[in-house]
């Protein structure tokens, strides 16, 4: 660790753990659910357990890439942070908030919520993925704005990279495109319209360039190939991220009441969307595969490795699987949508904050790298979540394969209910793929505790 | 580290042209122009099957009989599915579907790991469908 302050990123990683282990024991509640109904009724409902998946899955990425910031802006910039003070109180704000609004999930009913925390004064809540509590939001917004500030005073005082610029303007474009969640008007064709301006311009807009950010950083880190080489692939990933993804919007607009040209629109810029991961594969094995020394953090390069591949499939593959209009008539809302959102987030942001983490964590704790043993223990969770949640992904899309088939393309469709019955043996068997998951993630916990020589600083 | 040997951490593409072309071509095949990109990658092959230096060699060998195998794997075992189980059964779908995007998806990522030997001016021989090198 070259400068003090990048200490601050440790309680958020700590944090951001802490909730992927939240998130997967409810992901786990959940696919138990599917296929025993009342698991868990009336105390945890499925309509709650999964606000609580979702949610502390957006929350806990949100950790992952402030502490990715608060690590990788002093090096870049070669100066110390502008305020670690500041970075610490809102750590505290927003791990608090956090942990309240979970807990206001699941203690008390959603609309007494609603009532209690103004939503007669600015109805915001009820709309998946953004059911956070007024205040929470209004929470969100304020260490959202300390956050940038703090990172944006930090570069204007140090050195610019391309990698920080690029970082920068997707941790603003995330806050500004935040802001639509308070717009919530009452023609539910605008609503769902401006939703996505949150949703969609997050995952496929503005995260892309925070996930080629935090990549670039440790691929130059790991490698040693020189910055003007990344700098330039770089450049090209988030050019084409942001051609494709933005009126790639469009393909979340098909037969919601928006006029018929964004089927086109959304058809085509979302067929290119696979575009800038598939340069991101290229970029990350391109990068691998020309460092001349090994170096010593092989978990690391494993999992930024495991990024661009998984990233690809999830949210390439799988995402051109069901995105063209004709297509998506009938797959709309089906369970390839979930078989692609599982491996999407996986590949592209689970992985990316997992492999920050790993190149950082033995700098925080003052070491160049982990010991053989603590790697091959890291490693075997990489190989076990990322296997598994192919299986996932495999057994989602058979699944939403044999719904849209029996619910919608047959000459006598079955009731939802009624299919869901019919696609359960693919239920049971996501559960399974699931605990194997869950054990990939607690072989990664142990991986922390592994003892063994760790390789020592090199100071210069 | 010879005059004559890039310095892969200072340039951007110091493989061959040509070979980064093959391999370009055999992820174009699988991606976005099926057919004429394999026609394009064809045409590279015999021109230069027989002149170019050994690694580009390669990369032409590779690709073009890597895409003739995989193509065939591809689309034939797809159609079976779909001639042994029925278009209206959907178990066929299931497989058919399944089956079509993993060894698609498979492809490609071989395809990725060519293209960044390509680049890198490396020889690579596809698993499994990949011919033997050139020596």
């Amino acid at each position: 660790m070259k400068y003090s302050s990048q200490s601050v990123a440790l309680p958020y990683f700590i944090a951001a753990i802490g909730l992927f282990v939240g998130q997967i024991i409810f992901g786990l509640a959940m696919g138990l659910q599917y296929v025993v109904g009342d698991f868990l009724f009336p105390e945890i409902p499925f309509n709650v357990a999964r606000m609580v998946h979702t949610n502390l899955l957006i929350v806990w990425l949100l950790f992952g890439f402030m502490g990715a910031t608060y690590f990788l802006i002093p090096e870049e910039a070669e100066t110390e942070l502008y305020s670690p003070k500041l970075a610490l109180l809102m750590f505290w704000i927003f791990l608090i908030a956090g942990a309240a609004t979970i807990l206001g999930y699941l203690l008390v009913p959603y609309s007494t919520l609603a009532e209690m925390t103004g939503n007669n004064i600015l109805a915001t809540m009820g709309r998946e993925f953004l059911e956070q509590p007024l205040l929470t939001k209004i929470g969100i917004v304020i260490v959202a704005l300390a956050f940038l500030f703090n990172i944006t005073m930090t570069m204007l005082k140090g050195r610019k990279t391309v990698i920080s610029i690029v970082l920068l303007m997707g941790l603003w474009g995330l806050a500004i495109f935040f802001l639509f969640s308070f717009y919530n008007p009452g023609n539910l064709v605008k609503d769902k319209f401006y939703w996505w301006w949150v949703v969609h311009l997050w995952v496929e807009g503005v995260w892309e360039l925070i996930m080629a950010a935090i990549l670039a950083f440790v691929l130059i880190k790991v490698t040693g190939v020189d910055r003007e080489v990344i700098e330039k692939w770089l450049y090209v990933i988030i050019t084409l991220a942001l051609v494709t993804g933005l009126i790639g919007t469009g393909h979340h607009y098909f037969w919601i009441g928006t006029p018929s040209y964004w089927q086109w629109l959304g058809s085509i810029f979302s067929a290119l969307e696979p575009i800038p991961f598939f340069a991101m594969t290229v970029f990350a094995f391109n990068m691998v595969n020309r460092r001349r020394r090994e170096h010593p953090n092989k978990a690391a390069v494993l999992w930024a490795l495991g990024t661009g591949v998984m990233a690809f499939l999830g949210a390439g593959v799988w995402g051109f699987l069901h995105t063209l209009a004709p297509v998506n008539y009938y797959t709309h809302g089906s369970q390839i949508t979930a078989a692609h959102g599982h491996m999407a987030f996986y590949g592209a942001y689970v992985l990316v904050v997992l492999t920050i983490i790993s190149y950082a964590m033995p700098l925080l704790r003052g070491r160049a790298a982990n010991s053989e043993r603590s790697q091959v223990c890291e490693m075997w969770a990489f190989w076990l979540m990322t296997i598994s949640m192919v299986f996932i992904t495999l057994f989602l899309t058979a699944a939403g394969i044999l719904q849209v088939w029996l619910q919608r393309v047959s000459d006598t469709p079955m009731p939802f209910m009624a299919v869901q019955d019919q696609i359960a043996l693919f239920y049971w068997m996501r559960l399974w793929a699931g605990v194997v998951f869950a054990a990939g993630l607690v072989t990664y916990l142990a991986s922390f505790f592994v003892k063994g020589d760790s390789k020592p600083l090199i100071h210069a | 580290m010879s005059a004559q040997e890039p310095d892969l951490l200072k340039e951007q593409m110091p493989g061959p042209r040509l070979a980064i072309l093959a391999e370009a071509l055999f992820l174009a095949n699988l991606l976005i122009a099926p057919g004429l990109a394999f026609l394009a990658l064809l045409v590279l092959w015999r021109r230069h099957r027989d002149s170019a230096p050994l690694v580009v060699r390669n990369h032409l060998q590779q690709t073009v009989i890597a895409s003739i195998y995989g193509g065939a794997m591809l689309v034939g075992v797809s159609v079976a599915i779909f001639l042994l189980g029925g278009f209206d059964d959907p178990w066929s779908w299931v497989l058919g579907i399944l089956y079509f995007v993993s060894f698609h998806a498979t492809l490609v990522i071989f395809g990725v790991v060519g293209l960044n030997h390509a680049i890198l001016g490396r020889s690579w021989q596809y698993p499994f469908i990949g011919p033997d090198l050139y020596e």
